[in-house]
């Protein structure tokens, strides 16, 4: 068992919320779906919120820090700013158009969506993707 | 269920439409309560559903058949597998 | 009364010239040859080759050349190059699919060696890939700012990018297609048609062969598919470029368009930037044009530009990508196409 962060540099980042409804966790699986090659990885948010030295460092060496959120409330996003982490990207599923609901029967389409507006928003360059938010 | 059929409008996406309304005529599905299909042609809906060329054939957010026709026999065995 | 008769006449012989001669040992294999392409070549697989590609030169060299395979109908080119750069993929890789797919598309390269003559495709290829250079550096360092801080997230698409047995179909097309024009460069109609047949029969028998049936039966339908929806609109515009050729008087051709000037190139590039010609259509029009006294710098200008933009194309661009991306590109591709028929006309003569 690793009782230290695994967590490499890479050029984006992503923190998806803790998700405690259907949003939240379409948040984490969306993440999780795009996690695949060395560029684009999921990081632990948690982490952030423990003030994690290497996790912090990693995070700011980063060349986009993307927050996806479950919902408005924005747990992710805000966790990063009080960090005092730009983000660069923030997509949030509520937005996006899926209603919340505390149960968690996950429509694969849905977590495809949430993948998709990411990528999207990777691909724009970051002041414009800021001028969205 | 959420058919959509993406394309310009170009003959190939009208010939796709087709064969998604046939499908589920076929299958005896009611068009527009149990199923709707809509053609999305907007570029920019288009590569927000991963799709590059087209025509292609999104099913309920997934992205099941891109930059050819599929046969009516095709999107039912798709239809099926979704229910 | 007279000129109506004079121009309908115009339109009936342009049929007669440029598609009765033709649609044996040309349009026939051309179509099997584009439907062909789509079915033995993985178009996602390019694709996907293209999106992973580090950001300039080795993305534009799979760009320029890919876009000989991926957009053989000219409604999927839009969709591609905008799906592309909103997943990710480089600036000036994505705005030389939208200027190499039209410009350079394989049914119009065929039809217009065929019709003009060889010289004319491969000075029309060459321009096109230069061209495409030079659009791609021009796009990619005037937003050289937003490129820097772009991801591109584009997966690997599964598959191989192509399927050996169909490659040598392919390749057997080509020949095919090449070898009436070839063998029979002297000598009435019907032996080309003869070593037409001959071909014919080999291809056949190849493809019955060695191709599996599915295979065979996909490839039929994307190539009956190009004979269905693109060979009624060659008939029309044919028809159209015969009226006009009828109508239009020469001593007005040769005055704006005759020679290989600065003036005329950029004439003959104007009116192909503004006016849409729907595939290989601007094939029979450009030679029409020369007939009465175009000269081949602002042919060559006009071969390039008619397909590759269009007034409705700017506007599509400026909805996709943007007023500003637009703005650039559109004048890029006016002055290059200036300058590649005026160097191109004294290089031709």
């Amino acid at each position: 068992m690793a009782d230290r962060c695994a967590c490499e540099a890479s050029e984006v980042l992503l923190f998806p919320c803790s998700g405690g409804s259907n949003c939240g966790q379409i948040a984490n699986q969306a993440a999780v779906q795009l996690t695949g090659d060395n560029v684009v990885r999921i990081c632990c948010l948690a982490g952030i919120g423990a003030h994690e030295s290497v996790m912090l460092d990693t995070a700011r060496a980063a060349k986009r820090v993307v927050a996806i959120d479950g919902c408005q409330v924005a747990c992710a996003r805000k966790t990063m700013e009080h960090a005092g982490i730009p983000v660069t990207d923030w997509v949030c599923v509520t937005k996006a158009g899926i209603v919340k609901a505390h149960e968690f029967e996950l429509a694969p389409g849905e977590i495809t969506l949430i993948s998709q507006l990411v990528r999207e928003s990777l691909a724009r360059p970051i002041e414009e993707r800021q001028r969205l938010i | 269920m959420n058919i959509e059929v993406c394309g310009m409008g170009c003959p190939k996406c009208q010939a796709t439409e087709k064969n998604a309304l046939q499908a589920i005529k076929e299958l005896g599905m009611k068009l527009g309560e149990e199923v709707t299909v809509i053609e999305v042609k907007d570029v920019k809906q288009i590569s927000a559903r991963g799709v590059l060329i087209t025509p292609a054939v999104v099913i309920d957010g997934m992205k099941v058949c891109e930059g050819r026709i599929p046969s009516a026999a095709e999107v039912k065995k798709w239809i099926k597998t979704k229910k | 009364m007279p000129l109506v008769v004079d121009a309908l006449m115009g339109g009936l012989n342009a049929l007669k010239e440029y598609i009765a001669l033709h649609v044996l040992t040309c349009l026939i294999p051309a179509f099997l040859l584009a439907g062909g392409i789509i079915t033995f070549i993985s178009r996602e697989t390019i694709l996907g080759y293209l999106g992973a590609a580090a950001r300039k030169l080795s993305s534009f060299g799979i760009a320029a050349g890919g876009s000989f395979f991926v957009a053989a109908c000219s409604c999927t080119v839009i969709p591609v190059a905008s799906g592309i750069y909103h997943g990710g993929a480089g600036i000036g890789a994505a705005f030389i699919i939208l200027w190499v797919a039209p410009a350079a598309n394989i049914l119009a390269l065929i039809y217009t060696g065929q019709i003009i003559g060889a010289h004319m495709v491969l000075a029309r290829i060459i321009s096109a890939l230069l061209m495409s250079l030079a659009v791609g550096l021009v796009m990619a360092y005037s937003f050289h700012r937003e490129e820097k801080n772009r991801v591109s997230t584009i997966q690997m698409r599964g598959g191989p990018l192509m399927d050996k047995k169909g490659v040598a179909l392919l390749l057997l097309l080509v020949a095919w297609l090449l070898a009436p024009s070839y063998l029979v460069t002297q000598g009435p109609y019907w032996q080309k048609v003869v070593v037409w047949a001959v071909g014919l029969v080999i291809v056949a028998l190849y493809s019955g062969k060695v191709i599996n049936r599915e295979k065979t039966k996909d490839w039929l339908r994307e190539s009956w598919w190009f004979v269905r929806v693109i060979f009624p609109l060659l008939l029309a515009g044919v028809f159209v470029v015969g009226i006009i050729g009828a109508l239009l008087p020469s001593s007005w051709v040769a005055a704006w368009l005759g020679g290989a000037g600065l003036r005329q190139s950029f004439l003959a590039t104007m009116i192909g930037a503004i006016t849409y010609f729907a595939t290989m259509t601007e094939a029979p029009f450009v030679h029409t044009l020369m007939n009465l006294g175009m000269g081949k710098g602002p042919a060559l200008a006009l071969l390039l530009t008619g397909p590759g933009i269009s007034l409705p194309n700017w506007l599509a661009v400026a909805r996709v990508f943007g007023v500003k991306k637009a703005l650039v590109y559109v004048p890029t591709i006016i002055v290059l196409g200036t300058l590649v028929g005026w160097i191109g006309g004294f290089i031709l003569d």
